[in-house]
């Protein structure tokens, strides 16, 4: 775990003391992402569209062949009866040099066996013996009864220039927590120091554990801008209900307005940098951000609490009121992006200002209930 | 003058704009910068109120808009509600949304605009 983490000065509300110790976590990843749910098809390609904005092209391939091999890995390798929604999980984290493809799903003891010896076997052969085991594998097409022939493994073997990192944690009855990372380097002109020794999986498996704890199904940390926010949203879309329906609709809504807060109010006018954090609760949905800002928005504190008194009524009036005034003003922000957000769910908008090393930080936080607001 | 359409993008709607009168804006507007995708409407019905008197019917069949978004309807509808008399707004929903019927509801309170409700 990086270091500072306990020397956070923020006095944060029960919902954003986790994205305020992950942020800390988080402080040197260019990107990370954390996911926890459903995987089909389509995710791999969002996830893949969402990093290919930020690498090197020549590591895009290389990067969106791994990224897909670990997803298939984890529906190969896994016992579906095991995994419910929130057991498999994918990570990536970019590092510099280093891009860190994590993962993890329930497997038997089978599994286990297969999968620990496999993976060995294959952490001690070298680049050319990779490619005739993969060449002879290849030419045998003995397939596997889950539908593999080990392939996958070896390419990835193949493809990452680091030995692949792998443990397993025993959980209930006869089943194991497998969790697997694959350190891709992605600067190659870095320095030796710096091309060592990749992070550990064990700090990967510490938050992992910490996330899956409080629940967090969902986490980005990197640039907000709107070609970024969209593959991430609809990651959230096919994930979060339809956002036809209402429900789907709120969680969209409140997803779009906070991530965009981020990017208006960020730190720096080029790079609109920022952490946001999805975690299931009782009731519904909390969504929370951080983000450096500049202005110091002395104000926002006293502002928000407001909004948090005012009822249902005074808001719709304050918003009408507020977006009317905004169509004669020339800049973009209609500022009506916190009244709608307090409206529409009618749960407290959370909000704590704070400072460290870095600047002025901004994280805001709210609960989407199913049961009330709109 | 001429038709125009401005494509849909990832996160902008399409925006149909015709000289019979008919606007149709259709999709997701969900941009940070809503004003920059909406200049060119705001430019060509500007225009347009000055070349034709048609009576203009704007269409709007969107599943999801942003706060900066919702500033640029209000916009394109209040340049159409300072000619009364001159234009009404078809609005399409999702029949399980709720939340989407009451805002165009909302943006009918605003404006002195027939509003006729569509659900799908």
């Amino acid at each position: 775990m990086k270091k500072g983490i306990q020397d956070s000065k923020f006095d944060m509300t029960e919902g954003i003391q986790l994205i305020s110790l992950l942020r800390m976590c988080f402080s040197e990843d260019k990107i990370c992402l954390f996911y926890r749910g459903d995987f089909d098809d389509m995710f791999t390609d969002k996830l893949i569209s969402l990093v290919e904005y930020e690498v090197e092209k020549k590591a895009k391939k290389r990067i969106a062949f791994l990224m897909a091999e670990s997803f298939q890995n984890i529906v190969r390798h896994s016992n579906n009866e095991m995994n419910n929604q929130t057991a498999s999980l994918f990570g990536i984290r970019a590092l510099e040099p280093f891009l860190h493809i994590f993962s993890r799903n329930l497997v038997n003891i089978q599994d286990k066996l297969f999968l620990e010896k496999k993976l060995n076997e294959l952490n001690n052969l070298d680049k050319d013996q990779l490619k005739a085991y993969y060449t002879q594998v290849l030419g045998e097409g003995i397939l596997s009864k889950k539908g593999g022939a080990g392939l996958g493994l070896i390419e990835m073997a193949k493809k990452s220039q680091k030995p692949i990192q792998k443990n397993f944690k025993k959980c209930a009855g006869e089943n194991f927590a497998f969790n697997m990372q694959i350190d891709l380097v992605v600067d190659d002109q870095a320095s030796p120091e710096l091309l060592g020794d990749p992070m550990s999986i064990e700090e990967n498996t510490v938050i992992v554990d910490l996330m899956t704890a409080r629940n967090m199904v969902f986490l980005y940390k990197g640039d907000f801008s709107d070609e970024i926010i969209t593959p991430m949203l609809n990651i959230l879309e096919g994930n979060t209900g339809n956002p036809g329906d209402s429900v789907g609709f709120k969680i969209y809504h409140a997803a779009v307005e906070l991530m965009q807060n981020i990017s208006r109010h960020g730190s720096n006018a080029d790079k609109k940098e920022g952490i946001f954090a999805i975690n299931k609760t009782d009731k519904g949905y909390y969504l929370c951000t951080g983000n450096y800002f500049t202005n110091p928005e002395k104000d926002l504190e006293k502002y928000v609490n407001k909004l948090n008194a005012m009822s249902k009524h005074d808001l719709d009036d304050l918003y009408r009121h507020q977006l009317k005034a905004s169509v004669n003003l020339p800049n973009n922000n209609a500022g009506v992006g916190l009244i709608d957000l307090r409206r529409s769910f009618m749960t407290p908008l959370d909000i704590k200002l704070g400072e460290d090393k870095n600047g002025n930080y901004l994280m805001m936080g709210l609960e989407i209930s199913f049961n009330n607001g709109k | 003058m001429e038709n125009k359409t401005i494509k849909a993008t990832e996160f902008g709607p399409e925006i149909i704009l015709e000289t019979t009168g008919n606007i149709t804006i259709s999709g997701k507007s969900r941009m940070e910068d809503a004003s920059l995708y909406y200049k060119e409407a705001h430019d060509w019905l500007l225009n347009y109120k000055k070349d034709f008197n048609n009576s203009l019917t704007v269409t709007l069949d969107l599943s999801y808009f942003n706060s900066s978004s919702a500033k640029q309807l209000l916009k394109l509808l209040l340049s159409i509600n300072d000619a009364a008399g001159r234009g009404k707004v078809i609005w399409i929903y999702p029949e399980n949304n709720d939340i989407l019927l009451e805002r165009g509801q909302e943006l009918e309170i605003m404006l002195d605009l027939p509003f006729e409700y569509k659900s799908k």
